[in-house]
């Protein structure tokens, strides 16, 4: 009875955690001229109009190639540091590790004013560089946990084997060690940039007109206007996300569990 | 002279010393092992020889090379792992062939060496699979190819037998000793199963708290231990404190108990010590028979082919004594009275 | 073997296998160190120098040393009240998710195989969506002429729409669906640590599925619902996306208020403040949930 009652309660919950993504994917199908939900008319108009909107198209291209850079920087910084607290007797190691991943403990508008205010002293404001800059330190300790995740099942009695069998450090780490922690080191690049292209808060405070990324075109456009082409485009990502991110994770799921 | 030398080793970590006074001289062809429980320093000394530490002080040759502050992928040992340490991304043949392309070795001597190997483990038809579909002990046999592959100067085995079940183990180590005899290679075997140490080696090296406590073949180990740690160590001794007297024209061992061990010829040693002697070297014999010590049967164990008592003796000492079981004679049971006997030959006089 | 020597056994193998080369990690580790210390604490640093500086609109920033914008934040009477609306909110945000992401953690930690793995996905996907996304989702939910109000007018349960949008109601609703998955996370890892075999004595012992969950799951999982707590709370202190989107100029919460100060007004010392007050609320708020976990440890 009441597993029954438990099971009903959770498919309200679960109904609860999708309501906004389903509302949002179903709208973008609507052919009203705001967002209906339940939509009416089936159409694909929105999605044209996002592709045929040259702010949101470069919003889009400057969001990936930002995301990118970062993602790319986040993920060599984040394993170099990852590999340096798994494997060394680092002095410190867990004082190291706490300080590496702390910029996720910070509230995002915080870390965003003071960015701001440093930012400014030094001319990076309203620069490419500059948010490249913010988004690496936010990502970095999302691909921090989760090579060190992939490190800790690592054998360290492979990259022995590897040596004894003649192998120099750069053969070991690029034939032995890379492969085997390829499955964490590619969870965290993902996961890292998903989290950058989603990122609002510091790039709005940070960005200056020239710099509007997807996520601030969005939250603009949602304040000030009522059109599905938001809706349009929050499918795509969502869909992108599904794509790339179902995949990476099961593979990092079931290395992890072998 | 010797193949592999071992100069006044000492290994400390902090405070702690691991290993100290360790000299060795091996053979080339010599199969060593390094025995010893927990915490003895055998494998510390073996990671020395194959280069992941580096001994505090003191020296290691191989041939005439000093190789002590020699790297450990530049020295040409073959280490074959506990767990094995197969790469699991790679194929039978891309293990071994790892090893032979960091010594940058032609394709086609590469394919004539993993052939080789693969015929001497009896895995050739195993090539392309992959570490994980392999059983325990053909993993192992992969773990040895792969280090033959590379005609190393010695061969280092780190406990390769613990992982597998023990009808398993005695074919392993008969097949490795079997391989290492056909290669000739000189071997080092870190275990802590005397057994296998037994079974295998030309000479032991006991170890006991980073010290050597005996080097010997397994026989001279056996029957003539040096010290208490050694014959308790290896196989199962019956212990007796006391001293040697001479009185009245006999010499005779009085343990502290007050029991009388007369000795009737040979043993020159003199004063207080142990006497041991092994369970199997005590005999059962008829009442009245000289010498012989009075007791009643304790304990009767039945351990398959051979039966193991233990026999009280009116001073309180408890001997264990192992005898075959045989066609004509009758198991002995609690409470039989019984009569045993030793030969002075078989006894080990520890001085203290 | 004793005890003793099987743990020196092992820390002799721990000693022998890392650290070949004692001075690789530092290089390994300072790109990341130079990107903490340049663009966090040196930044954070700085904030908090500016926090004890005055502004002067047309003048700028003035340099001196004054806690004006701190006793300004904390005793204005306006001011006040949205630092205690937004203690407030986060303590109902956090209650709600406690509420609503037991249940579903519960379940979640008897699940096995690939029933959890589709469960745990379906928690965790709507992390993966951007908070803008879900939140525009709601703003089309809540509306007036929403889904929801839709629905309950057309069941007869209301009479006109209920108001939904540009207020703490609907705040609320959507930040307790941003904010469950990471309170079902947290009280999934605790769940999940409690020994089956408790269970098992349990039910030896003759107790029953209710007795069983008051006595022994609900208080052996108290850790994760502190670390659940201080998540959610966290998060719905500094959150921004959407009180912003959902309730806009008419609910002021600290967030926005900082942005107001940074961007609008440029009085950068007072929103310095206020955002050194969250961080050091925030910060009470951990060291008093680590001082309770611990305690719960012993207990």
């Amino acid at each position: 009875m009441i597993r029954i009652l438990l099971r009903c309660i959770n498919l309200l919950l679960l109904l609860y955690l999708m309501a906004p993504i389903i509302v949002v994917v179903a709208t973008s199908f609507g052919s009203s001229a705001y967002p209906l939900f339940p939509p009416n008319d089936l159409t694909l108009a929105w999605f044209r109009k996002f592709w045929e909107n040259p702010e949101l198209r470069e919003a889009l291209r400057l969001s990936a190639t930002l995301s990118a850079t970062s993602t790319f920087l986040a993920t060599i910084i984040g394993t170099l540091s990852s590999l340096a607290i798994v494997r060394y007797r680092v002095p410190g190691k867990s004082f190291f590790s706490v300080i590496l991943l702390s910029p996720i403990l910070f509230p995002a508008i915080v870390l965003a004013l003071a960015l701001l205010v440093a930012f400014q002293r030094v001319g990076l404001t309203q620069s490419f560089k500059g948010l490249v800059a913010a988004h690496t330190l936010l990502i970095t300790p999302f691909v921090i946990r989760l090579v060190m995740a992939s490190l800790e099942d690592f054998d360290p009695s492979l990259e022995e084997a590897a040596q004894n069998l003649g192998a120099g450090w750069w053969r070991t780490f690029t034939r032995i060690t890379l492969p085997l922690i390829r499955p964490g080191i590619l969870a965290g690049a993902v996961f890292a940039f998903i989290m950058s292209f989603d990122e609002l808060v510091v790039t709005l405070m940070l960005a200056g007109p020239e710099l509007q990324t997807l996520p601030i075109r969005i939250f603009n456009y949602v304040q000030y206007s009522s059109d599905p082409t938001i809706s349009a485009i929050s499918t795509c990502l969502i869909a992108v996300w599904l794509v790339i991110g179902i995949p990476v994770y099961a593979k990092f799921l079931s290395v992890r569990h072998s | 002279m010797a193949y592999l030398t071992l100069k006044n080793i000492r290994k400390t970590y902090g405070s702690s010393v691991a290993v100290e006074n360790f000299d060795l001289a091996v053979e080339a062809g010599e199969f060593i092992a390094l025995l010893g429980p927990s915490g003895c320093g055998k494998t510390t000394t073996l990671r020395m020889i194959a280069g992941f530490v580096t001994p505090t002080s003191g020296e290691i040759c191989i041939g005439d090379t000093d190789v002590t502050r020699v790297p450990a992928h530049r020295r040409n040992v073959g280490l074959v792992f506990q767990n094995y340490a197969l790469f699991p991304h790679m194929t039978v043949r891309a293990n071994i062939e790892f090893g032979l392309k960091a010594h940058h070795v032609s394709s086609g001597e590469m394919r004539a060496r993993v052939g080789f190997v693969l015929e001497l483990v009896g895995l050739a038809t195993y090539v392309d699979r992959y570490p994980r579909e392999l059983s325990g002990g053909q993993q192992q046999r992969v773990a040895l190819a792969r280090v033959l592959a590379l005609k190393p100067d010695l061969l280092l085995f780190d406990e390769p037998l613990s992982n597998l079940d023990a009808k398993l183990r005695v074919q392993m180590r008969q097949e490795i000793r079997r391989l290492q005899r056909e290669v000739g290679v000189t071997a080092v075997f870190v275990t802590h199963d005397q057994e296998e140490a037994m079974a295998m080696a030309d000479r032991i090296v006991v170890l006991e708290r980073g010290r050597i406590a005996q080097v010997g073949t397994p026989a001279e180990i056996y029957d003539r231990p040096s010290s208490r740690f050694v014959a308790n160590f290896i196989g199962i001794s019956n212990f007796f404190e006391g001293s040697i007297v001479s009185e009245e024209g006999r010499r005779v061992f009085r343990c502290k108990s007050g029991l009388e061990i007369e000795i009737v010829q040979g043993m020159d040693d003199k004063g207080a010590g142990t006497m041991a002697v092994r369970p199997e070297k005590i005999e059962f014999v008829e009442a009245g028979t000289p010498h012989a010590l009075a007791g009643t049967i304790q304990q009767a164990t039945q351990l398959g082919a051979t039966m193991e008592y233990v026999a009280l003796l009116k001073t309180g000492d408890r001997v264990i004594v192992q005898e075959q079981k045989r066609p004509r004679v009758a198991i002995r049971r609690e409470g039989d009275a019984v009569h045993i006997l030793w030969q002075v030959a078989d006894t080990i006089f520890l001085q203290s | 073997m004793t005890a003793s020597e099987i743990k020196n056994e092992q820390e002799l193998k721990q000693e022998q296998t890392t650290n070949p080369r004692g001075t690789l990690p530092w290089f390994l580790i300072t790109p990341n160190l130079l990107l903490i210390g340049l663009f966090m604490l040196g930044p954070l640093l700085l904030l908090a120098r500016i926090s004890l500086e005055g502004y002067q609109s047309g003048q700028g920033i003035i340099e001196t040393w004054q806690l004006s914008n701190y006793s300004k934040f904390l005793f204005d009477p306006f001011y006040r009240q949205v630092l205690v609306g937004t203690l407030v909110l986060g303590a109902e945000v956090t209650a709600l998710c406690l509420v609503l992401g037991y249940p579903l953690a519960y379940s979640l930690s008897r699940a096995r195989g690939l029933k959890r793995a589709v469960l745990y996905f379906c928690i965790l996907m709507p992390l993966l969506t951007s908070t803008v996304v879900r939140t525009f989702g709601w703003m089309i939910l809540l509306a007036n002429n929403g889904f929801i109000n839709k629905t309950l007018m057309s069941l007869r349960l209301i009479e006109s729409p209920v108001r939904l949008m540009y207020n703490v109601t609907g705040v609320i609703v959507a930040l307790v669906e941003v904010l469950l998955p990471f309170m079902v996370l947290a009280l999934d890892t605790a769940l999940l640590n409690i020994d089956l075999s408790l269970y098992e004595a349990a039910r030896n012992l003759g107790a029953r599925g209710p007795r069983i969950f008051l006595r022994i799951t609900l208080p052996l999982s108290l850790p994760g619902v502190v670390s659940g707590c201080v998540l959610v709370f966290t998060g719905a202190l500094s959150a921004f996306v959407t009180p912003t989107l959902i309730a806009g100029a008419r609910l002021k919460v600290m967030s926005t208020v900082i942005y107001q100060q940074a961007m609008a007004l440029l009085d950068w010392p007072f929103g310095a403040a206020i955002a050194f007050v969250m961080l050091v609320t925030i910060a009470v708020l951990l060291v008093a949930s680590l001082q309770l976990s611990e305690r719960l440890r012993n207990a």
